[in-house]
This record gives structure tokens, C-alpha cells and sequence, in this order.
């Protein structure tokens, strides 16, 4: 019953990929799947730090603004010539922050994750607009150019920044103390103060990380479109749910997979993909994405 | 059949429903966002912000129709909103590594394009920047040239709402408000210098807010406007849905006809509502004809025929005595204009 529900995620990126190679040969070449994966790294790093937060049963909304926050810290900082190592310092900092202020809320004051992440969505958006004063700042360097469009011979950067993320977050769930720790906070709470796991810290600890990974999804998002857009990320927020959700992760916690989350973070990509190389209508695409989220709900009922 | 062999077909089933699906699409006429066969030497990519904003939607119409009309192949992708610049990006890197020859590009922002048109550019492959302009520099650095740049003179626009708001507001001066667009986006900036110019010593303005070119917000704002200055007599609202926004405020206060309303853009709902009376006027412009223009310059560099560095295209005032002209040849143009592209 559980192995088809538990490898939902990869199995439907094997069936979207079959349909689209099928579709359309302009799918499954090597440039087309290098674009892809590239596509994939920003909302894959997001969803693996999403995926520590979902395995405390908890959930970052933040993510819609930190990511933007973090972009606007590197910019302003690389716009005054503090060169791009600092700003790229700054930008985890500033990502690592916010996780670090929803951590405490939520661990220390017992408030409501869900709250307290809306909360900070719209403040750290607020705070973004005065920083940035509603502007893009342009960040015109070539390392960040060559992060986004170059590599290690066919092997791109983003690839490798986005696979070191997610083979970190496996290792820190399934091969340390401290993963053990987290997927039994997740999976109660109370056994596991009882226990003696410090829950606090290990919330604490998720949310921090969840930050974290906005700031760098941040360095790779400024790579790629040249600039910091002090705009919400909607839609990048409700696809690292999405991701964590299609891959197979309980959102009551307790429950991980990375492996089901990088591919439900590649499937979504790959939906976007497909139809944008079948020319298929813009207004489609949403009720695409959504169909496999409600998909994947409907599959994971199997789960136990 | 248990339960994970029934998942399993399910999930296979639906599968191959989107590969048939799809698969009968395959090599025919495409959805609204194409036209022309795939076969055509002329192959053409546009990508724009978004679809929702009934600007970009004529700018695809018009792109579309003129592949149809000339028989060559034009694609045309989108974001998901205006300020989506990530999810254009990553629509133009995977078409850059399909076989398109030309590429029009409308970016969110002044920078957004510029990485992954990277690509298209060290292919060799002809870039026209489109309605907003693309930081010049920043492209240089990164080794991008545009062929030529396709879009109304929105300072032009700017000076001419300026202008009709003058010609409206008896007297011809007066206390009026700007509603402007999303912060630091160039073609609000330039409409907004261009009216500043034209109405500098004549127009009080005594308020100036941005609604991000939403027409929710254009009426909130609106409102506020209003409440603080309720004697203002105009108001310029930088597009079109904010200006829409701000009659209906407008309206609510009864204030229709005391307070003058110039927008820009010439959406089908500010045409109907310049020929309601809510909207004093629009100036139109005709991102139709931009998105025809568009084809006809890409056809023209795939076949090596010169094509200018910049084309300017043609901007109307749009108010009671000529909106019903306006809806009738909507959305070209009613009065003939100048197009240096036109085949001849």
C-alpha cells in the first residue's frame, strides 16, 4: 500500500516526463533538461529548507518575502561597492535572521507557526519596500552571471549548489542525532520533550535553517534575473509547499522525505517546462500544477 | 487488483492522458499563444510580464495574428504577473534553447532579461527589446545587443495626458494628483517626467501616490486622494487600471465631471468607460500594433533586411468625441500611422 503512495512524487515526474517526451521532441534533450534543472535549483532550495520546517510540523509562510529580503541585502549592499563576497555573506545573513525571529516566536513564545509566518511575511515585505524603496536594484556583476549561466564543464553551478542543499538536509535528517531529533519532534512533541530532546532548540533549529536556505535561494535568484525585485514571491512560496507536500512529507510532521520533495520541486518545474514548450496557454498552466498537488493529496491518503 | 497495483494504473493512466492529449497537438495550429507552421524559415519567441493585463494580452494578439497573416511560426509566453520576473526568465531560458531565430523580449524590470538572453545573444540570434527599456550597460557587460527597440514614447504619452488634463480642467489649471505605477518601473517614471514637464508652472500637483498599476489600489488611493484634497479638480493616473480605479472613487463621491481623469494605455474598458463619461480620456497606446510591429521586424532579420535601432510606436488621445471610433477599430489604430517596418 505505502510503496506506490511514497514514491508518488518520482513516479509522476517519470509519467509528466514520458508524456512530454511523447508531446513534443524538444523536451528530453540535453539542453532542454540542463535548462530545466537550472529552472528547478531556486524553488529546490526553498523547499528543502521548507522540508526541515514541515518535518517539525511546522510551516514557513515567510518564504514569500525573506527570499525577496535577502535579494534586497545583497543588492543594497553590492550597490555601495561592498563587493560581492560581502554582500553574498549578508544576503544568508539577513535570510538566516528571519528564520531565526520565526524560530523564536514560534519555539520560545509558543506561537502559532502559521501566524507568526504570515506575520512575518507581510513585516519582512514591509521592511524590504524601505530598503529598497520600491525599486529593483540592478546588480550587473559577472561572477553572479557566471553562477547563473555557467559551470563545471556540462555540470552548472546551480545544479551543484542545489544538490549540495538537498544532500546536506538528507544527511542532517537520516544520518545525525540531531535529524533524529527533528523528525521526533515532528512526530510528537510531547513524547519527545519527555524524551529530553530540547523541541524548543530543535524548532529553533528548523526554522533557522528554512531562513537560511531563503538566503541563498535569494544569491541564486539576484544571479539569475540581474537584480533584486523587492516583489512578494507568491508563486515561489506555494510551490515550496507544494514541493514538500507532492513529495511525499506529512505536513503534522514527523514524516520526510528530500528525496520525494527534490522531485516534487522538479516535477512542478518540469509541468512549467513542458508547456511553455507546447506553446499550451498561460491560463492552463496554474490548473496544471494544482491537479498534481490534488493528485498527490489524493495518493498520500494511502500512506500510513 | 489491491490497492498499490489500482494507484499505480491510475497514476500510468493519467500519464499517458496528457502524452495523447498532448501528443494530438503536436505539429498543428497551436493555442492562442502561437500561429504559423513549425516548418516556416521565420521562427519567432516573444515573451512578455503576464497575461492578465489586458495590454500584454493585445500585444500577443497582435503578435500572433501578424504570424498568421505573413505565415511565419510566433510564440508567444508569458509570466504569471507583472512583477514575475523570475517566471519570465525562465520562459525565455527554455525557449532560448529551442530553434527560434528571432526573439522579442518585454522585461518585468530593467535587468531581469539580461542572464538568460545571454545565451540567445552568443547563438547570434537576433533580440528586439520590446515596450519597456532594457538597462543598456548591464547588457554590454553581458554581451547582449538588441537589434531595435519597439515601443510608444511614454514621455510623449506623459506630456500629452498633461496636455488633454489642461484642455479639460476649466481654466486650465488647478490642484490635481498623480497616481503612479509600480515603483521604479521606467515607463510609469517616464510618464509620470513627461506630464510633470508639460503641466510644470500651470498644474498644482499636490499629490502624488503609486497604486501599482492596480485597479484596486487606484481606488483606495483614490479615496484617500480625496479625503485630504477634496478640491482637487484632475487627476493622472499613469495607466490605464488605476485610472479606471480612480473614476470609480470618483464616482462613489460624486464628484464625476468635477474632477477630470486622464489615463494612459487604451484598454478596452477605459475606452468604454471614456464613452460612459467616467473616464474623461485615455491616451492610447497600441500594444496590437506593437506586437504586429514586433513580427514584422523579426521577419525582417532572419531574411538579413535592415531594420531601425528604434521604432516608435503610435500613442492617440482617446476621449468623448472619438471614443466610439476608437471601440469600432479597436485594437488597431483608427487613424493611419507611420510604420517604418510595414512590408512594402
Amino acid at each position: 500500500v505505502t510503496a506506490a503512495a511514497r514514491y508518488a512524487a518520482p513516479l509522476g515526474l517519470a509519467a509528466v516526463f514520458i508524456a512530454f517526451f511523447i508531446a513534443t521532441p524538444n523536451f528530453l534533450t540535453p539542453g532542454n533538461i540542463s535548462d530545466l534543472l537550472v529552472s528547478a535549483a531556486i524553488l529546490l532550495v526553498l523547499a528543502m529548507g521548507q522540508q526541515l520546517v514541515v518535518t517539525v510540523a511546522g510551516i514557513d509562510l515567510s518564504v514569500g518575502s525573506n527570499l525577496p529580503w535577502a535579494a534586497a541585502v545583497l543588492g543594497f549592499a553590492y550597490s555601495r561597492g561592498w563587493g560581492l563576497a560581502a554582500s553574498i555573506l549578508l544576503a544568508l545573513l539577513a535570510g538566516l535572521v528571519v528564520g531565526l525571529v520565526n524560530g523564536l516566536l514560534i519555539a520560545r513564545l509558543n506561537m502559532t507557526d502559521f501566524i507568526v509566518t504570515l506575520g512575518s511575511l507581510s513585516v519582512v515585505s514591509g521592511i524590504t519596500l524601505l530598503l529598497t524603496s520600491g525599486n529593483t536594484v540592478p546588480v550587473n556583476s559577472d561572477g553572479l552571471r557566471g553562477l547563473a549561466l555557467d559551470g563545471i564543464g556540462p555540470i552548472r553551478w546551480f545544479w551543484v549548489v542545489a544538490f549540495l542543499v538537498a544532500a546536506l538536509v538528507g544527511f542532517l535528517l537520516f544520518r545525525t542525532r540531531t535529524g533524529t531529533y527533528l523528525l521526533a519532534t515532528g512526530g510528537n512533541l510531547d513524547a519527545a520533550r519527555e524524551s529530553g530532546i530540547h523541541v524548543n532548540r530543535i524548532r529553533l533549529l528548523a526554522y533557522a535553517c528554512s531562513g537560511l536556505a531563503c538566503g541563498l535561494a535569494a544569491v541564486l535568484f539576484v544571479a539569475r534575473t540581474g537584480g533584486a525585485d523587492p516583489s512578494l514571491q507568491t508563486s515561489l512560496l506555494l510551490s515550496s509547499i507544494a514541493s514538500v507536500v507532492l513529495g511525499g512529507s506529512s505536513l503534522f510532521g514527523g514524516r520526510a522525505s528530500v528525496l520525494g520533495s527534490v522531485a516534487g520541486a522538479v516535477l512542478l518545474t518540469s509541468l512549467i517546462n513542458g508547456f511553455t514548450l507546447l506553446g499550451i496557454s498561460q491560463y492552463y498552466q496554474p490548473i496544471a500544477v494544482g491537479a498534481v498537488v490534488l493528485g498527490a493529496a489524493f495518493i498520500s491518503r494511502f500512506q500510513r | 487488483m489491491n490497492t498499490p497495483q489500482r494507484a499505480l494504473a491510475a497514476l500510468v493512466a493519467a500519464g499517458l492522458c496528457v502524452g495523447v492529449t498532448a501528443a494530438c497537438g503536436r505539429g498543428e495550429q497551436g493555442g492562442p499563444n502561437e500561429s504559423g507552421s513549425a516548418n516556416s524559415d521565420v521562427r519567432i519567441a516573444i515573451v512578455t510580464r503576464d497575461f492578465t493585463n489586458p495590454y500584454w494580452a493585445a500585444l500577443r494578439d497582435g503578435a500572433v495574428a501578424e504570424g498568421k497573416a505573413a505565415g511565419v511560426k510566433v510564440t508567444v509566453q508569458a509570466g504569471e504577473n507583472e512583477t514575475d520576473s523570475n517566471g519570465e526568465n525562465a520562459k525565455i531560458s527554455t525557449m532560448s534553447g529551442q530553434d527560434y531565430n528571432c526573439f522579442g523580449v518585454v522585461p518585468v524590470n530593467s535587468t531581469n532579461v539580461i542572464t538568460p538572453l545571454a545565451p540567445v545573444a552568443r547563438k547570434g540570434v537576433p533580440i528586439l527589446n520590446l515596450d519597456t527599456q532594457i538597462d543598456a550597460n548591464a547588457s554590454q557587460q553581458a554581451g547582449v545587443s538588441y537589434a531595435s527597440f519597439i515601443g510608444s514614447d511614454n514621455l510623449a504619452a506623459g506630456r500629452q495626458a498633461a496636455q488633454a488634463l489642461m484642455n479639460k480642467i476649466p481654466g486650465g489649471t488647478g490642484k490635481v494628483a498623480i497616481l503612479q505605477g509600480i515603483a521604479g518601473e521606467q515607463n510609469g517614471i517616464n510618464r509620470q517626467k513627461g506630464f510633470t514637464e508639460a503641466s510644470a508652472g500651470k498644474l498644482d500637483v499636490v499629490a502624488t501616490q503609486p497604486a501599482d498599476y492596480d485597479q484596486a489600489k487606484g481606488q483606495t488611493v483614490t479615496d484617500a486622494i480625496l479625503k485630504a484634497h477634496p478640491d482637487i479638480v484632475g487627476i493622472f493616473a499613469a495607466n490605464d487600471t488605476m485610472g479606471l480605479g480612480a473614476a470609480q472613487s470618483v464616482r462613489n463621491a460624486g464628484l464625476t465631471g468635477k474632477v477630470t481623469i486622464i489615463s494612459v494605455d487604451g484598454i478596452t474598458a477605459a475606452l468604454q468607460a471614456v464613452k460612459a463619461g467616467t473616464l474623461t480620456g485615455t491616451i492610447s497606446q497600441y500594444p496590437y500594433a506593437e506586437g504586429q510591429m514586433a513580427v514584422q521586424a523579426c521577419a525582417r532579420l532572419v531574411r538579413k533586411q535592415p531594420v531601425p535601432p528604434r521604432v516608435v510606436a503610435p500613442i492617440a488621445l482617446i476621449d468623448s468625441s472619438n471614443a466610439d471610433k476608437a471601440i469600432a477599430a479597436f485594437p488597431q489604430p483608427f487613424t493611419p500611422y507611420d510604420n517604418p517596418l510595414a512590408a512594402k
